[in-house]
Order: structure tokens, then sequence, then C-alpha cells
């Protein structure tokens, strides 16, 4: 009995606690709340539009550079002016410019006198002088020469001695003295006696004949002796001189006929050639200083308004930055993106409303003025760039007004809408996706979409109203809302 | 004090034994080991089967649910498909969530889980003791341990009558209610979850019985640790198909 009680209490123990276990356990713990937000599709009425923000930005504007590099010498407007077309905003400084011009003008005078020059034939008392002077020179070549040959001789006879005549010559008048010195000692001899022999004719023959003697062995002596080596020295140097008189000399010539030549043949061809390129050289430099000149002065091709100035007196003009920005501020229009899933719907001329962040209550009419040929692809989505022209209007309009571009495509009534965010669009396939709620589960389901806004879409198939659909929050649908509706 | 009976005793005698004479009762078995595996093994699948003829329509319907889900998730990897694939591939997960599939792929499950969990839980035992110094047969231990899952057999039975009063199923079983997010399909893949949801009354009651059976095997010393080291790899390994479910996890 005391067992069976024991069995008892352990099973009651087991089972009544697991049973009170279980009530606990399985009705206190509440499920987590559903991370999406839980909609109905309901019918209604739907405005389809195209909506795309952008950016008011003025139909004409210019950034004006100066080409050159020279320090600013004038500045003629300031931010705010009105600007006509062709008017000149800025000079730079010319000096350089102007002597740059000047030069090249005095190297095309040149230049030019020197083709002139070229080109005139020479006058016959140019090449008579010029004949006169071959002449001349001829004249001077051929005494250079003769003194050359002259000189030439008398080295040689200085090397090679008297001849056999001029010796046997020398021998006989030295034979002549001695005998008649012979002669004049006998006759003295005769004489030499006597107390006066000093004052008799004899002594002083006898004198006169020693002297002649003397003389014409000293004569003799001198006819056979050999040249010293000064006189070769200087006899070597007159050749040498007769020799460069004689290069000289011909030099001159061939100077003085190739003149007489030139002057008979005319100009060289290559030689006008060089010259007229010369000229043109000089006139390439004129050009080019003037277009420096019409480049140091900075005009307006449009009329408007200088909406910016970045350039002071003195200053070198702004690396990569305009020196000065026109903009026409009497017509503005607005860039947009639209998605190419809407841009088949917009057309050239469609009319757009304009409203503007910066005067919410503005409503500014404006038409489709171009619509792109090319896309633009950006992160994997494919746009089209729409201008659109806004119409005249008193509103208080400005460059970069945030501006949100409306065109009305359709109108539809008593249909099935859902919100936009609650679809998502899968690029690769074009398919409409919405997570419809089946059995309380999130179950993606396509859908066929009809028309749309920024806000609804129209539901062809897919989903009927009264339907509940699942939007979870973040990433996915909020991307897919910008992807649909393109721009911004 | 508990004594051993050298005379076998009947089966009724042994199941009542379990309950308020756990070491005696493995002793009897140890010592007459022969067939008595069948009778935890009867119980066991019969338990099963009363639970899952309870509960059959809910856990159809549970997996009705987490196959929508699933279906919603791998909607991206369906949509190179035709609607006629997709609602194809929709009918063949469909037939699996029936009360019928679900019952019978269930029982499958529990009936192999049954015979696998005996052989490991008779393994870290035999090995410990084996290790401890004890000569003692595989065959005789394995069929003293299959009387340890009898504590389960009451949880199938209460969970069973659980189901038919409340008409729900259980959510969170053992202690992971403490550790549940509410959210079944991620609760099922933290492995803390898991490892909580084994442990309850009935579970303690098996370790106790573990406890016995190993003190029966050597009445002197090293029961505790051993009773700890299988508590431990029997947790692990409930751990494990949670541990895969969350590494192959799309979720």
């Amino acid at each position: 009995m005391r067992r069976t009680a024991i069995i008892l209490v352990i099973l009651a123990v087991v089972i009544g606690g697991s049973l009170v276990l279980y009530r606990y356990t399985s009705q206190a713990k509440e499920p987590p709340a559903p991370d999406y937000e839980t909609i109905t599709a309901e019918k209604g009425n739907l405005i389809s539009t195209v909506s795309a923000t952008g950016s008011i930005e003025p139909e004409d504007e210019v950034a004006l550079l100066f080409r050159g590099a020279s320090r600013v010498a004038e500045v003629l407007v300031k931010e705010g002016d009105q600007v006509a077309v062709d008017q000149v905003l800025a000079r730079l400084d010319t000096t350089d410019i102007s002597l740059a011009m000047a030069q090249a003008e005095t190297n095309l005078a040149i230049s030019q006198a020197q083709l002139e020059k070229l080109k005139t034939p020479s006058a016959d008392v140019d090449i008579t002088a010029a004949q006169a002077a071959v002449t001349s020179a001829e004249a001077a070549a051929d005494s250079a020469r003769s003194a050359l040959a002259s000189a030439q001789a008398s080295y040689n006879d200085l090397v090679n001695g008297p001849s056999a005549d001029e010796l046997q010559a020398a021998q006989a008048t030295l034979e002549r003295a001695r005998i008649v010195r012979d002669q004049a000692q006998s006759a003295y001899d005769q004489v030499a006696n006597q107390p006066n022999v000093g004052m008799l004719p004899q002594s002083a023959q006898l004198q006169q004949a020693t002297v002649d003697y003397e003389t014409a062995a000293a004569n003799y002596r001198i006819t056979t002796a050999k040249p010293k080596a000064s006189q070769l020295a200087a006899a070597r140097a007159q050749i040498a001189q007769a020799e460069a008189s004689v290069a000289q000399s011909e030099a001159s010539l061939a100077n003085a006929q190739s003149s007489l030549d030139r002057l008979q043949r005319g100009p060289a061809e290559q030689d006008l050639a060089i010259s007229e390129a010369q000229v043109r050289q000089s006139e390439l430099a004129i050009a080019q200083s003037r277009l420096n000149e019409s480049n140091s002065e900075l005009v307006s091709p449009i009329s408007g308004v200088a909406t910016s100035v970045n350039i002071g007196i003195g200053e070198l003009p702004p690396a990569g930055q305009p020196a000065v920005v026109i903009t026409d501020l009497s017509r503005f229009h607005l860039d947009i993106l639209v998605d190419e899933i809407d841009i088949a719907k917009l057309s050239e001329g469609q009319p757009v409303s304009i409203t503007l962040d910066a005067l919410p209550d503005a409503v500014i009419g404006g038409h489709i003025d171009r619509i792109s040929p090319t896309p633009v692809s950006s992160t994997g989505i494919t746009s089209y760039k729409v201008t659109v022209v806004v119409d005249e209007t008193n509103a208080a309009l400005r460059s970069g007004l945030s501006a949100t571009a409306s065109i009305t495509t359709d109108e539809l009534r008593d249909i099935v809408l859902l919100p936009n965010r609650a679809i998502q669009i899968d690029r690769s396939s074009g398919r409409a996706l919405v997570e419809k709620i089946v059995n309380g589960v999130p179950t993606t389901t396509e859908v066929q979409l009809g028309s749309r806004n920024e806000q609804y879409s129209q539901i062809l198939s897919g989903v009927e109203a009264g339907d509940e659909l699942a939007i979870r929050s973040g990433g996915g649908l909020d991307q897919l809302r910008s992807t649909m509706f393109g721009g911004g | 004090m508990e004594e051993t009976s050298p005379v076998q005793r009947s089966l009724l005698s042994l199941l009542i034994g379990i309950i308020d004479r756990p070491r005696s009762t493995f002793a009897q078995l140890l010592a007459f080991p022969r067939w008595k595996w069948v009778m935890p093994a009867i119980l066991v699948l019969l338990a099963t089967v009363i639970l899952l003829v309870v509960s059959a329509q809910l856990l159809a319907e549970q997996a009705a649910q987490q196959q929508a889900v699933a279906f919603s998730r791998i909607q991206g990897q369906l949509e190179s498909m035709t609607e006629a694939q997709r609602e194809q591939v929709r009918q063949q997960m469909s037939m699996f969530s029936t009360p019928l599939a679900v019952a019978a792929a269930e029982f499958a499950r529990r009936a192999v889980g049954m015979f696998v969990g005996w052989a490991i839980g008779t393994l870290i035992i035999y090995f410990g003791l084996v290790i401890g110094g004890l000569e003692i047969g595989f065959g005789a231990l394995f069929s003293a341990y299959t009387w340890t899952s009898l504590p389960f057999v009451v949880r199938d039975l209460v969970d069973a009558a659980y189901v038919a009063i409340s008409g729900t199923l259980r959510v969170n079983p053992g202690l992971s209610y403490f550790l549940s997010t509410g959210d079944t399909l991620s609760d099922a893949r933290n492995p803390l979850w898991v490892a909580s949801g084994q442990i309850d009354l009935f579970f303690l009651w098996h370790v106790i019985l573990v406890y016995a059976l190993i003190r029966a095997a050597r009445p002197k010393g090293g029961a505790v640790g051993l009773t700890l080291v299988y508590t431990l790899v029997y947790l692990a390994l409930r751990l494990l198909p949670a541990l895969l479910a969350a590494r192959l996890s799309f979720g």
C-alpha cells in the first residue's frame, strides 16, 4: 500500500508538474512582431503621372576663360552687371604682345627686303666691275707666280754654287791681276835702289797692282765658297712667302670669278626658297601676335548677367576656373531623369506642372522641350534625360532651385490600387512582385501592373481588393520606389 | 536499501520497480537481460503512435505553414519557371504536409532515433564502465538501458493528453521557453533553445535512471561522474541537428 502511494506520488509530481509547465510555457510567450507592415489592397481612382525632380537651370550660361597667361590689366564688369553680346568684359596686360608684334613686323620687313634684293637683276656696271676685279686678280696671281719662280731660282743658285764659266772667269781675273802685279813688281825692282823710290811711279803702280790682285783673290774665294745656312734659310723663307702670295692671289681670283659668275647667272632657287620661307615665318609671327592680342580680351558671346567674376586687376587669370560667368536669366529650363519604364509615355511638347521647394505655393507651367535619344545608366538603372522648358512666370526663379516636374499621363477610376512601396520590380525579368499574405504568411506573388503615379499603381491581376499584403521596412522596397519612379 | 533478487521478476514488476526501486530493477535486468528491450520498444512506439494520432492534424498544419514560408523564401529561385512548373513544385511540397505523411515521417524518425539513441547511450555507458575496469556484456547493458527511456514514454502520453485537451501543440518544450523568441523557425535553429528543450522533469528522471543503472552495474564509485559525462554527451548529440539546421539555413 505504501509502495503504491510512493509510485502514485512520483507519477503525480512528474505528470502534474509537466502539465503545469506545459500550460505556462505554451501560453505565456508572445511571438515577435512581424518585421513587415500589413496593408489591404483597395479600389480607388488613379491619376497617372510621371514625376521627377531636378534643379532650375538658366537656358544659357557660358563660363569664359582667358587663353593668355598675362596679368589682368582691366576688369570691366562686376557680379550682377547686365552684359550685352560682344561686350568686352576684361583685358590682359598686352605689353609683351606689343613687343612681340613689333619684333615680328621688323623681321618681316627684313626678310621681305632680302627677298626683293634676291629677285632684282644685276646691273652692267656691277658686272664690269666684277670683270675688272677678275682681271686684276689674274695679274696679281701671275706676279706672285713669277716671284715664286725667281725665289726658287735664287735658292737653286745658292745650293748649286758657281757654274764652270763663272769659275773660269774668276780664275782668269785672278790670273790677270797676278800677272799685272808681277809686272809691277819687276818694274819696281829695277828702281828699288834709288833713294827716291817712293816718289817714283813704279811704287804707286806696284801698290795698285797688289790691291787689285788681293781684290781678285777675294772675289775668287767668294765665288768658290759654299753657301751659309742663314743664306739657305733666307732663300727658303722667300720661297714660302712667294707661295703664300700665290695662294692668296689665286683665292682672290676665285672669289672675283665667283662674284662675276653669280652676277651673270642670277640668284639660286634654294636662296629664293629660303628667303620666301623667312617672309612667311615673319607673317605667321605677326598673325600669332594679333591672335594673342585678341585673346587678351574677354568678350561675352551672349547677353545676360555676370553671375561670377573671379579676376582682379594685377592678378593672373585663375587656372581651371572661369574668369567670368555670364548667365541668361531671361529663360529657364529643368533637366530631369525619367525611368525607362515611363519614358514611352512622354512626348515633346507635353505640358508639365512644376513645383518648387523654395516656393511651395507656386505652380509653374512648362512643356517638354527635348527627350534625349540616348539613355543614362547609373547603378543598373536606365533613365533618359528630359528637358522641360519653364514658361514665362512672375515667380522669382533662380538658378539652382530644387523643382519637381509632374506630367499627367492617364486618369483611371474604380481600379485596384496598391502603394508603390508594396511592389517590387525584378529588372532582369521585368516582372512585378508583391508579398501577399496567404494563410498568415507573406508569399511572393506576381502582379500585372497598369498605370501608376508616384504613390500608387494600378493592379490588373494577381491581387484583388481586400487582399492583405506585407511591406517590409528598409532596403529593397524603398529602393524599388526610387527605381520605379526615377529621378528623385 | 534495495536488494537484488536472484529470481527473475515479471515485466509488470519491472515496470513498477523502475519507478520506485530503479537500482534493484536494473540489477534484475542486467541479470536477466534476454528480450527485455522489447517491452520498452513497444511502449515507446505505442506512446509515439498515440501522440501522433492526437497531433497529426496540428503537425500537418504546422508543416503547411512552414512550407508556405519556405516557398515564399525560394520564390526568387522559382522565378525562372513557368506558372505551371511553380504550381507543380507547390503541389509536390504540399504532398508532404498531409497529416498522414507528417505522422508517418515523424514515426519513422522517432523509431530510427529510438534505436540509434539506445545504441549510442549504451555505448557511452559501456565504455565508461569498461574504462573503469568493469567487465560487462554489451547486450545485457543495452537491454537494461532501454528501460531508462520509460520516462519518455510517460512524456509522450502526457504530451498526447495535453494536445487532446488544449487542441494545440507544445511550442516550447522543456526549459526552451526561457530562450524562445516566439518565432518557431528561428528558435528551431537556435542550439541553446534546442538544448534547453531537452531538459524537463522526464529528462531528469531519465538521468536518475541512468545513474541507477550505472550503480546497479558497478555499486562502488564513479557513477556520478559517468552520469555527468553521459548527460553532456547526450545533450551534445541532441544539439547536432540544430547546429546543422542553423548552418544550412537560408534565413
